[in-house]
């Protein structure tokens, strides 16, 4: 039987097996006996590491390794080696492969809390711009296209408000 | 407020102390591990420019402290009263710190992050501490961009702390639970509810004087307020669980209990040489004598005190020298026992 090796130390043969449940989920860490006793912090950084070139391959952008970020020319190779993103631009160049990553660590994707004052405008005019395209979706189903009508408008408003950022 | 470990908070017998903190970006920076000592060094000054900018009040409560011209033993003094992380002690990168003079509200520049804002206060006050944090967090703003995502929320250099990049985190004292055996269960159970339970003081991820450390995990998806709540109701949950523990143990094995405190107490008193963990053991039980109304000479805040002052870094300063392993057994036995006289 071929030994796994240490995700801490990349060297030894991994025996020690350690389980983290974060919202239900399950992450496994393998760890030799050296790491382990060395009193080595089970970092989540460790833990996540490797996990944001998932469910990017099949992606038409193609491979994960050539894109680099165009600011701080952090690479996935770079970040699943340091479990560290170099710079705010970072989240919108690996914004897909980012999402799977947070939702597999923090179980959800999409801030609930403080917004900076210079975003609030922005950030409400998003929030009510999601719950409007429900909304449409809703009335095109059940043929009520009146109203569909008035969200559409609604919709069209609210982003040209926000000036068309992100 | 008083410093967190000279102050006696709400529910103490079993929450020690809290401490809430913000992580924070400069939109125009590079994350630390990739800026350059130069833009690291404008960091910290455009920090404390924002803070103390043309606020004369504030200026006066807050100083700033050379942290990276310090030697490693001072540094070290700084992780063991929780006013900075091990990390930030490490660094040999340009790092800063801004402390209020209380104590009680610190700035880290240059750590993981561009920013960590922390508060710390004795007991339960996880509302305040988070509000203390959003007000220094809010006068930072209107001077400093920081980089937020509509999405993602606060953008952090981690992916754990992204969103609102809030860490809360009670110290709680558990010794009963962890004489009943019962703490594996409490650290499964609290791993699913989105919170870590991990033993504190201690190396490994062993607890050294029955205290573990409360935080929550999720960052992202939930409001500040929702997992300041949460947390707050699930340590609620265990410090009920802990109280009615002692009394059960109190009720059932007395006299066994009271001597164990009564030794340990008298160990503490007489000791010549105390090995750290030997000294964290004894002030736990001491700790739980003080709250069954056993030991009426000291109070929780000097053991809160004790506990820190035992710690190598603030050891070293009390003495002024660098201390061999038997010789530190030897100050910190010296210590405790001068605390526990001058109080009696």
């Amino acid at each position: 039987m071929v030994m796994p090796i240490c995700q801490v130390c990349k060297k030894r043969e991994a025996t020690v097996f350690l389980t983290q449940i974060i919202n239900g989920k399950k992450t496994d860490l393998m760890m030799c006996r050296q790491c382990a006793g060395e009193g080595y912090k089970i970092d989540l950084n460790t833990l996540i590491s490797g996990l944001l070139g998932l469910g990017w391959e099949n992606e038409s952008i193609g491979p994960a390794t050539e894109i680099a970020c165009d600011r701080c020319g952090m690479t996935v190779d770079e970040f699943n080696r340091t479990g560290k993103i170099g710079c705010s631009r970072c989240y919108e160049v690996f914004r897909e492969p980012m999402k799977v990553l947070l939702k597999r660590i923090q179980g959800n994707t999409r801030h609930q809390g403080k917004v900076p004052e210079r975003y609030a405008a922005d950030h409400a005019a998003e929030i009510e711009v999601e719950r409007l395209q429900q909304e449409l979706r809703e009335c095109i189903r059940i043929e009520n296209y009146e109203r569909a009508a008035e969200i559409r408008d609604r919709i069209r408003q609210l982003e040209a408000g926000r000036g068309g950022r992100k | 407020m008083k410093r967190w470990y000279i102050d006696k908070g709400p529910d103490s017998d079993v929450v020690v102390s809290t401490r809430v903190r913000l992580a924070r970006n400069f939109e125009e920076y590079p994350f630390p591990s990739r800026c350059s000592r130069q833009q690291q060094r404008e960091i910290i000054q455009k920090t404390v420019d924002a803070l103390t900018g043309d606020d004369l009040e504030l200026r006066k409560g807050f100083t700033v402290i050379d942290f990276k011209n310090m030697d490693l033993n001072e540094r070290l003094v700084y992780v063991e009263k929780r006013l900075v992380s091990k990390e930030l002690a490490r660094s040999d990168q340009e790092v800063g710190l801004l402390l209020s003079n209380d104590e009680q509200i610190s700035i880290m520049i240059n750590e993981e992050d561009h920013l960590r804002i922390q508060c710390l206060a004795a007991g339960m006050q996880l509302e305040k501490a988070y509000e203390i944090c959003n007000y220094i967090d809010n006068l930072l703003s209107q001077k400093i961009n920081f980089a937020f995502d509509d999405t993602f929320g606060y953008l952090t250099s981690c992916p754990t702390n992204i969103g609102t990049a809030i860490r809360a985190s009670l110290m709680l004292h558990l010794p009963a639970i962890t004489m009943t055996g019962q703490i594996q269960i409490l650290l499964e159970t609290c791993g699913k509810l989105g919170l870590s339970v991990r033993g504190l003081y201690g190396e490994n991820t062993e607890a050294s004087g029955s205290m573990y450390q409360l935080s929550n995990q999720i960052t992202l998806g939930k409001s500040e307020q929702d997992i300041v709540m949460s947390m707050k109701t699930i340590a609620y949950q265990v410090t009920e669980q802990e109280r009615l523990l002692r009394k059960d143990i109190m009720k059932k094995n007395g006299p066994q209990l009271e001597d164990k405190i009564m030794r340990s107490y008298g160990i503490l008193k007489y000791a010549r040489a105390l090995s750290s963990d030997e000294a964290m053991e004894r002030l736990s039980d001491v700790r739980l004598g003080i709250f069954a109304g056993l030991i009426t000479g000291l109070d929780e805040t000097d053991i809160n005190e004790m506990m820190l002052q035992i710690q190598p870094g603030s050891l070293q300063k009390y003495s002024g020298r660098i201390l061999g392993a038997d010789e530190m057994e030897a100050v910190r036995a010296s210590y405790v026992r001068n605390h526990i006289a001058a109080k009696e």
